[in-house]
């Protein structure tokens, strides 16, 4: 059942550029009480850079362990959130972890093209603070409890 | 077109000058509105009419007698002209007009339409030549000019749209921000905070929310032509059941009636067309009469001109001959945002739709009595979108 997966906590990462929305992001996190590691990535090649262990995340484990959720915002500098989702869903050994697209685009078109890359879920940013809140807490309860995900498997390695 | 013209001197034997004067009588060229002249086959001028001597500001004894190549300085003493007469002395029917480009001594720069026809002279049976000419300088200086100001006005629409969409899309997200951030004040501080400053607190998310709302119209209203899709084949019978199924709860919640009448298919953007439903009936809706049970009624029929017209009509508040003319516009309002919410947009959204699809909308109204929205629309668009 689901406790098997909880004695552990989770992480949580979120991708976005927005400074505030991360800070919003993380309150809205902490106030739904989804109390779970949370690390923040700034854009597209940051994230991949953690995802694989490389980069700044290179070397220990548990500088980067391997997330439970990814929360991705669509449009970040550099590599923004659409190839990162490409990149991530056509990557077999990460490919199973759930990612939820963040974002405040409500463009038809954004979110028939994440689906088709194989996003779990699409939410638009809600306007209000306590909106971001519900969003999390459902969305904590949701891919943290109710779900049944894969288990984390530490000794799995990410490929060079 | 004949190549002889049939006529009858008045005397057996005449001049040629008078021979042409008796087969073309001064006010039969001279009542002509546009310049004519009358040569003979060497290309010398037998007659010019009064509106080729008032267009060149030349004179009589200055222009009957001289050649052709000679008059107006030379002007007329091109290769094309020569061409273009000799081909019709030789029995060419060709109805293309030859344009001249030249500078008159008198007038300066002139564009000219010219077309000649050869015809033979009863008496004395020589071949002559008539000479139409159109002065159409200022019809090409002004249609350059209406084509110029029809790109700058294009440009400039095309710069606003994309102001439209830019801006409102950028001023949402910092806004954004301002609402989040000061509903997390709210929620962490808010306690801490007398009642009049919570009070204040309370007004500025009011204000940013309000603005918020401003925004998102604004981007809807430039998003009309901005998401502009193709037309395709609507059914309006199944666009607007579909309309009323969305707004079930609010047609369940006011207790309404609405029923729906014979709807043709037309060739429309459907989303634009799912749109404009969807406010006229949540409007009609929206505009409800307190004293009674709302009645809507949509329908269509054709027109003289074989378009769509179509009806959304209710039993609501109605307004005013005079705010009927107001109501299209945006953010116009009739009512106090209190009593009815929203951002005063709607209608003008559907007027912008409308007018996409090259229709009309109006409305007609009788206070307290309800209201109806007519829309016409063209069935059916050339290629182009264009309505056919």
């Amino acid at each position: 059942m689901t406790e098997r997966r909880h004695k552990v906590p989770i992480t949580i990462l979120v991708c976005d550029d927005d400074p505030e929305d991360r800070l919003l992001t993380e309150r809205a996190l902490i106030d739904a009480h989804v109390a779970n590691r949370i690390r923040f990535v700034e854009d597209g090649e940051q994230l991949m850079d953690y995802l694989h262990q490389r980069g700044a995340f290179a070397g220990e484990r548990g500088l980067a362990p391997r997330p439970g959720l990814i929360l991705l915002d669509l449009n970040m500098p550099k590599l923004d959130g659409r190839e990162a989702l490409r990149l991530i869903k056509g990557d077999e050994w990460l490919r199973s972890i759930p990612v939820v697209v963040l974002t405040t685009s409500r463009l038809e078109e954004d979110i028939v093209r994440s689906y088709d890359l194989g996003v779990n879920s699409f939410i638009t940013k809600p306007v209000s603070f306590s909106g971001l809140v519900d969003a999390m807490r459902v969305l904590g309860r949701y891919w943290l409890e109710i779900v049944e995900t894969p288990p984390e498997i530490e000794d799995r390695q990410p490929r060079p | 077109m004949t190549e002889t013209l049939e006529y009858r001197p008045d005397a057996a034997v005449v001049p040629d000058r008078d021979a042409i004067a008796a087969a073309l009588p001064m006010d039969v060229i001279d009542v002509l509105r546009h310049p004519l002249l009358v040569l003979d086959e060497a290309s010398r001028v037998l007659r010019a009419n009064e509106a080729f001597l008032r267009t060149f500001h030349v004179s009589a004894d200055d222009t009957i007698g001289a050649p052709l190549a000679s008059l107006d300085g030379g002007a007329w003493n091109q290769p094309a002209v020569h061409a273009h007469l000799q081909a019709r002395l030789d029995g060419a029917s060709d109805a293309t007009d030859l344009e001249l480009d030249g500078v008159f001594p008198h007038v300066g720069r002139r564009i000219l339409q010219c077309n000649a026809r050869a015809f033979r002279e009863t008496t004395g049976g020589r071949r002559l030549l008539l000479l139409g000419i159109e002065d159409v300088t200022e019809r090409r200086a002004t249609s350059h000019r209406l084509a110029a100001h029809g790109r700058e006005l294009q440009r400039s629409n095309e710069a606003l749209q994309e102001f439209a969409l830019v801006a409102s899309h950028d001023l949402q997200e910092p806004l954004r921000k301002i609402i989040a951030f000061g509903d997390l004040l709210a929620q962490h501080a808010g306690p801490a905070l007398d009642d009049e400053s919570r009070a204040h607190l309370g007004r500025m998310q009011a204000a940013a929310t309000r603005m918020r709302e401003l925004i998102t119209a604004v981007l809807a209203y430039a998003q009309v032509t901005a998401r502009a899709r193709a037309f395709a084949d609507c059914d309006l019978a199944t666009l607007v059941r579909r309309v009323i199924e969305e707004l079930e709860a609010q047609v369940t919640a006011t207790g309404a009636i609405v029923t729906v009448g014979p709807l043709p298919v037309i060739q429309a953007d459907r989303q634009q067309l799912h749109q404009l439903l969807t406010n006229l009936v949540a409007n009609a809706l929206k505009y409800r009469h307190a004293g009674r049970l709302p009645v809507i009624h949509v329908e269509a029929t054709t027109d003289a001109h074989d378009r769509c017209v179509l009806t959304v009509a209710d039993n609501g508040i109605g307004f005013t001959q005079e705010q009927g003319e107001r109501i299209f516009r945006m953010f116009e309002r009739l009512h106090a945002r209190a009593a009815y919410a929203g951002s005063g947009i709607g209608l003008a959204i559907c007027r912008r739709i409308v007018e996409r699809h090259g229709g009309t909308i109006v409305a007609r109204a009788q206070p307290g009595l309800g209201a109806t929205f007519e829309v016409t629309l063209p069935i059916a668009h050339d290629a182009a979108g264009v309505a056919a």
